[in-house]
């Protein structure tokens, strides 16, 4: 769940490694019981959505409404128009991943959890980790900046994370939206003080690229690879074997992997990032909380919501 | 997973706060009768909220409670606890369904709606609907804009119900609110009894209340 690099600079990419070399362990008879994940269904790793025009769908009658396209008989189909925004895309790659059912079947877990009390174990302890460590510190880094700093100084980080962004569309084949981070990096760079103002946030762009970015394990998700298992680490939270490796790629992109060449020693850098990945914290903690209150079962409601938002995220 | 990824999830728990309580509702002469069922019971608790009575938590209690009374008019807390429990549904008893069921809403209603605390300037627009070939299961989706400008899909799962309109599903951003509670609800009934479930949900529910009291 949270994002950092307090688990040290070689420490992710060696667990990644030797877990990786766990998972060619299993046996075949383990791998075929497990869940199909929701990144092997095939709406999942569709790169683009199609959109066909709903069979039998007479032209809508425009309404009121924001010029939208709204009411009529229910349609049998999505009912989006052909230019879409980047919201309808985000909607309609929903759709693909669930069927509008009545949940009559019993829909297994999506993600396979054999070491589920291990899990747990590091769920309890980030959880108090965040509530009596990350939590005071980041109230009082709140007291301490304005509102504008953090933002700037996220923006910047943001603007840093580029070269991961870029890459990871490459990866999937996203041409144009490789582009447009390339072009959201450069006015960023440059008029925006060195990322300092998000200057290109609301400049419209010739396809719609969703703030949050590409990252590898999505690009893994893209090309098809299920999550394996789930994995719940220190300090960081919900992962999954396919998760690891792609933290584990992007970690060669990070800021500091590079910036440690230049900059000497080496955990200045790192230091610097995960003060970045720290300020970064504003929502993420009041959002585990408020996940926490709601949950019956406060684990397992993070492990499916995390699955289901990344399956979402590779989606679109 | 990055903290940017994460923020739309801080946004999406929000928006699911609202989800219960929140739609701009515009007038629409085309629009299907489920839409325009849920247009109209968020217009009258949208209508709650803007009273300047809401935003004083000492004035707030009459309003929050009509709003409640709206809510539980609009959502059906017994087709989404069915939905939740699965397939288990039919072992519990006409007792011990309405025991959860009550539970179970007592949950939604006390932590969603102990988030909002007045009216900010979100809009809902109504983007398209889908239904089942049969008709009688539709999707409304909406686009709920953040005061940031942040916009989050929500969509409102629906089925016909005592010749009206019912909710039985919100789905934020993609993430299922009844898909999520059934794996926790299947899991704990793994080891556990009805009844059981029903205490949790209870202590849960009772948590949430207190907090939102206490805040």
């Amino acid at each position: 769940m949270l994002s950092s690099t307090f688990a040290g600079r070689f420490l992710p990419l060696a667990l990644a490694l030797l877990l990786g070399l766990a998972v060619l362990h299993v046996p075949a008879g383990a791998k075929a019981s497990q869940q199909p994940t929701a990144a092997q269904r095939p709406g999942a790793v569709t790169a683009r959505v199609n959109v066909a025009k709903p069979a039998g769908t007479k032209d809508a009658v425009p309404s009121a409404v924001y010029g939208q396209r709204g009411g009529g008989l229910p349609t049998t189909g999505i009912f989006v128009r052909k230019k879409r925004s980047l919201e309808q895309q985000v909607t309609a790659s929903i759709d693909e991943l669930e069927e509008l059912d009545d949940y009559a079947s019993g829909e297994p877990q999506l993600i396979a959890d054999p070491i589920e009390p291990w899990n747990r174990f590091w769920f309890g302890f980030n959880d108090i980790f965040y509530l009596y460590v990350a939590n005071p510190a980041y109230r009082f880094w709140e007291t301490v900046t304005p509102r504008q700093l953090r933002t700037g100084i996220s923006n910047v980080f943001r603007n840093l994370l580029f070269p991961m962004r870029f890459i990871n569309n490459l990866l999937q084949f996203r041409f144009k939206e490789a582009g447009v981070e390339f072009g959201r990096f450069i006015v960023n760079s440059t008029a925006g003080l060195g990322g300092l103002v998000d200057i290109a946030k609301h400049k419209k762009t010739i396809v719609p690229v969703h703030p949050e970015g590409e990252d590898f394990g999505q690009t893994l998700g893209r090309w098809g690879f299920g999550h394996g298992f789930y994995i719940v680490w220190p300090f960081i939270g919900p992962s999954s074997v396919r998760e690891t490796f792609g933290r584990a790629g992007d970690y060669f992109l990070y800021p500091a992997f590079w910036a440690s060449y230049a900059i000497h020693p080496w955990y200045v850098p790192t230091g610097i990032q995960t003060g970045f990945f720290f300020n970064d914290l504003d929502d993420v903690l009041p959002t585990y909380f408020d996940l926490k209150k709601a949950a019956v079962d406060p684990y397992i409601m993070m492990r499916e919501a995390w699955v289901k938002h990344r399956a979402v995220q590779v989606a679109r | 997973m990055s903290t940017a990824r994460f923020t739309a999830f801080r946004a999406g728990v929000i928006a699911l706060a609202f989800a219960f309580v929140l739609l701009a509702a515009y007038a629409c002469e085309a629009a299907s009768p489920s839409r325009q069922t849920l247009e109209n019971s968020i217009t009258r608790v949208l209508n709650f909220i803007k009273d300047p009575g809401y935003v004083n938590p000492a004035t707030r209690g009459p309003l929050r409670r009509q709003i409640e009374d709206e809510v539980y008019h609009i959502f059906d807390f017994t087709e989404f606890s069915a939905r939740t429990v699965g397939q288990r549904w039919s072992t519990f008893t006409p007792q011990q369904q309405k025991k959860f069921s009550d539970a179970f809403a007592e949950l939604l209603l006390c932590t969603y709606l102990g988030k909002i605390d007045g009216y900010n300037g979100e809009k809902v627009a109504f983007v398209g609907e889908r239904a089942n070939q049969a008709g009688d299961r539709v999707e409304q989706k909406t686009l709920l804009t953040m005061k940031d400008g942040k916009k989050i899909p929500v969509d409102y799962r629906m089925m016909p119900k005592n010749g009206g309109w019912c909710v039985y599903d919100v789905i934020v951003e993609g993430v299922s609110l009844v898909k999520n509670y059934r794996t926790q609800f299947q899991d704990i009934l793994q080891t556990s009894s009805p009844d059981e479930l029903t205490a949790r949900v209870k202590t849960k529910a009772l948590e949430a209340r207190n907090a939102g009291n206490a805040k």
